[in-house]
């Protein structure tokens, strides 16, 4: 896979502000301040590769269970067999990022996967917009399997929805690394995103979703 | 939901309950589980769970159950096996069968599962316990380094280029006997003769094969393995000679399936599926559960892809073979022929098969999606192996880590109350995520070292996910199988060295 070359150049900033677009809640300021969370983190653990950045999530103690991000995070809920992937955010493009980034959390360690490739990635659903998020997972997952990358990061996502025939359109920017087993924790593999009781939640000022991924 | 259990959920026998119609809309059959007591528990408790969980959670394997007992044209019963936990669509452990001269009958991805073949195969050798107990560590790291295992682990053999794919997918064993990585003698003792003829691949998306061109001869992650045991217990004698086992025996059990190849035909098959419900007039309680007309384009389509992928599979375990053959070479500087590496037989849990089964003193052509069950037919069935004729089919049984695993074989009684089938393994009892929070790696770790059991694991995380306390107790459970009659056990093997993803 070779690198977006505009990507590349963008540089630090700039690539930061694309990141973190969109979310309502960040405000410019607080980009290059660490979130209070990760410095407390980076700190005990000594781990400056927690990435410093606001808008990166925190992986608690090295452990891969749950993420945080300043506009939304994931979690892994009890299920018998499998895991549902619980993630949230104050809009549900943001929801989608946090989800697809905890879909890759559960199969590696992302603390240690560097975001030198990056890609927009696109997918379609019908019916609702439970369709539209699995086929975003599913894409991000065929990433892994296919081309072998990781994504660390999706953001400046996009949904769109044709209201009559309710076929649903998601794109977004990817960032994320090659899988080198040597360099990156090999965590549990992720079958296929289910249908089954797939949720999107839209509250008031925050938008939970829930997926069954197949463990 | 609790009021509903108690209004709907009969116990009929010791070994059984019914689900009566009517726990959930538009049930066409009553639903059918085995468990006793102890198993009943578990079960109340999903369910109970779940009723004071929140939005976003699972549906609980009875709730599963009763769902598939909805499709169009089940006969029967839906059937859960004394190992059922919540699934997706179907529960884990149900068995559930269409009639195919039924024009309204239905076939359901969701049935078959995502790990489409998944199965278990075992081999043995003429090695004893002795024999393997100096050289255990040694052969736990051969078989680790043989086969690869854990998320992203590369194929080391196999299909090069797309042709090659598919070949492997309309001639499965075949494919692997040309290649020279299985042995001629390995194809007469797989379910199916290790080739499943009504396969297209020309139904499997180049997205699929892509996914299986990378990962055939990986192990894969999560429960699967590769396991070498001893036999330790032989409950029929006559039985077990006829399998070549006795007590003390090192075997050898590989756990996998079709990988990301069974993966994404399901995937597709689900999104191609659900846009197509509404126009084909199906309606199902759970989006999971989405399936076409077994006669209709869509789901004859399926059908050839899901056996495409059983080759692909069968060829997938034999190449495992291959690698766990040189690995035992390796360690016992012995050809595997000299060790007489011979298989005991290859069997699936996760597909949908076309079966004759009498009904109601009818034969009917049926369609039996076994997800998390096993196939065992009794004795003198045609299907069997001519060498196990008499014993009835062998279904081989996974523990779990650390845990005994069993070789079962199929009985009569069973044929007339399940459709010939058994249980697959233990059943999860603790969701991962608890067992993530509960259980401590190190600790599963020096509970191995205690049992001598010799363990290579890719993750660390997995060794508390797959902890044998997370898991149900399969003694408890392979003992309701037997008191159901729905098998009777032949043997049991304790683990000495296993290698898991």
């Amino acid at each position: 896979m070779e690198p977006d070359v505009e990507w590349e150049v963008l540089g630090r900033r700039e690539r930061q502000l694309r990141r973190l677009r969109f979310s309502e809640m960040v405000i410019q300021d607080q980009i290059d301040a660490p979130a209070p969370r990760t410095a407390e983190l980076a700190e005990c653990a000594g781990r400056e590769a927690l990435g410093l950045d606001g808008a990166e999530a925190v992986i608690q103690g090295g452990h891969q269970e749950g993420g945080q991000t300043s506009e939304g995070g994931f979690t892994f809920e009890d299920h018998p067999a499998d895991v549902i992937i619980h993630a949230w955010a104050s809009s549900i493009e943001g929801a989608f990022c946090a989800c697809a980034r905890g879909m890759s959390a559960y199969m590696t360690d992302l603390a240690k996967v560097e975001e030198p490739v990056s890609k927009r990635i696109s997918a379609t659903g019908k019916g609702d917009e439970r369709s539209a998020l699995e086929g975003l997972l599913d894409t991000c997952l065929l990433r892994f399997m296919l081309d072998g990358i990781v994504t660390k990061n999706v953001y400046n996502l996009e949904l769109k929805v044709d209201p009559k025939s309710q076929s649903w359109e998601v794109s977004a920017d990817s960032s994320g690394d090659t899988f080198d087993p040597k360099k990156h924790s090999q965590g549990t593999e992720v079958k296929a995103i289910t249908k089954s009781n797939t949720t999107v939640v839209r509250g008031k000022d925050r938008v939970d979703v829930y997926v069954i991924v197949d463990i | 939901m609790e009021s509903l259990v108690n209004k709907y959920v009969k116990r009929t026998s010791p070994t059984s309950l019914v689900i009566g119609k009517g726990f959930v809309p538009n049930m066409n059959v009553p639903g059918k589980v085995f468990a006793n007591s102890t198993l009943e528990k578990l079960l109340l408790d999903e369910a109970s769970e779940i009723a004071s969980g929140s939005t976003g959670s699972f549906i609980p394997s009875l709730a599963q159950v009763a769902n598939v007992a909805a499709l169009p044209g089940i006969v029967g019963e839906s059937i859960a096996m004394p190992d059922v936990h919540s699934g997706y669509g179907f529960a884990i452990g149900n068995v559930a069968a269409f009639d195919m001269d039924n024009p309204s009958s239905i076939v359901s991805p969701g049935g078959v599962g995502f790990d489409i073949n998944c199965g278990v195969r075992m081999l043995r050798t003429n090695l004893k316990e002795e024999d393997v107990r100096p050289v255990q560590e040694q052969l736990a790291q051969n078989l680790f380094d043989h086969v690869p295992v854990g998320v992203g682990s590369k194929s080391l053999i196999g299909a090069r280029t797309y042709s090659d794919i598919d070949q492997i997918l309309n001639y499965g064993i075949d494919w692997a006997l040309r290649e020279g990585y299985a042995w001629p003698e390995d194809k007469e003792l797989c379910e199916e003769q290790g080739r499943i003829v009504k396969a297209d691949a020309n139904h499997v998306s180049q997205k699929a094969k892509g996914r299986g061109m990378s990962q055939l001869g990986t192990l894969g992650a999560g429960n699967h393995y590769a396991e070498v045991q001893v036999v330790d217990e032989v409950f029929d004698a006559t039985s077990a000679a006829v399998l070549g086992l006795e007590k003390g025996t090192v075997c050898m059990m590989i756990h996998s399936g079709s990988r990301g190849l069974g993966h994404q035909i399901a995937s597709e098959t689900v999104t191609k599926m659900e846009s197509l419900q509404e126009q084909m007039g199906i309606q199902v309680n759970d989006r999971q559960l989405v399936c076409a007309r077994i006669q209709s384009k869509e789901g004859e389509e399926y059908l050839s892809a899901m056996n495409a992928a059983a080759n692909f599979a069968y060829a997938n375990r034999s190449i495992m073979t291959f690698l766990a053959r040189q690995a035992f070479a390796k360690t016992f500087n012995a050809t595997p022929d000299d060790l007489d590496m011979n298989l005991v037989y290859d069997v699936s849990h996760n597909i949908a098969k076309e079966e004759m089964h009498l009904l109601n003193g009818e034969v009917r052509r049926l369609l039996v999606h076994r997800k998390g069950a096993t196939r065992a037919f009794g004795p003198f069935h045609p299907l069997i192996p001519t060498a196990y004729q008499t014993i009835g089919q062998p279904a081989l049984v996974g523990g779990t880590m650390g845990t005994a695993s069993y070789v079962l074989l199929g009985t009569d009684e069973g044929m007339k109350t399940a459709f010939g089938s058994t249980c697959h393994g233990a059943g999860r009892a603790l969701s991962r995520s608890k067992s993530r929070a509960m259980i401590d790696s190190m600790d599963v770790a020096e509970r191995l070292r205690e049992a001598n059991v010799s363990a290579r694991v890719a993750s660390s995380h997995l060794l508390a996910e797959e902890a044998p306390q997370s898991y149900k107790d399969v003694f408890e459970v392979v003992q309701t199988c037997e008191e159901a009659k729905l098998s009777r056990a032949a043997v049991r093997m304790k683990p000495v060295a296993v290698a898991k993803g």
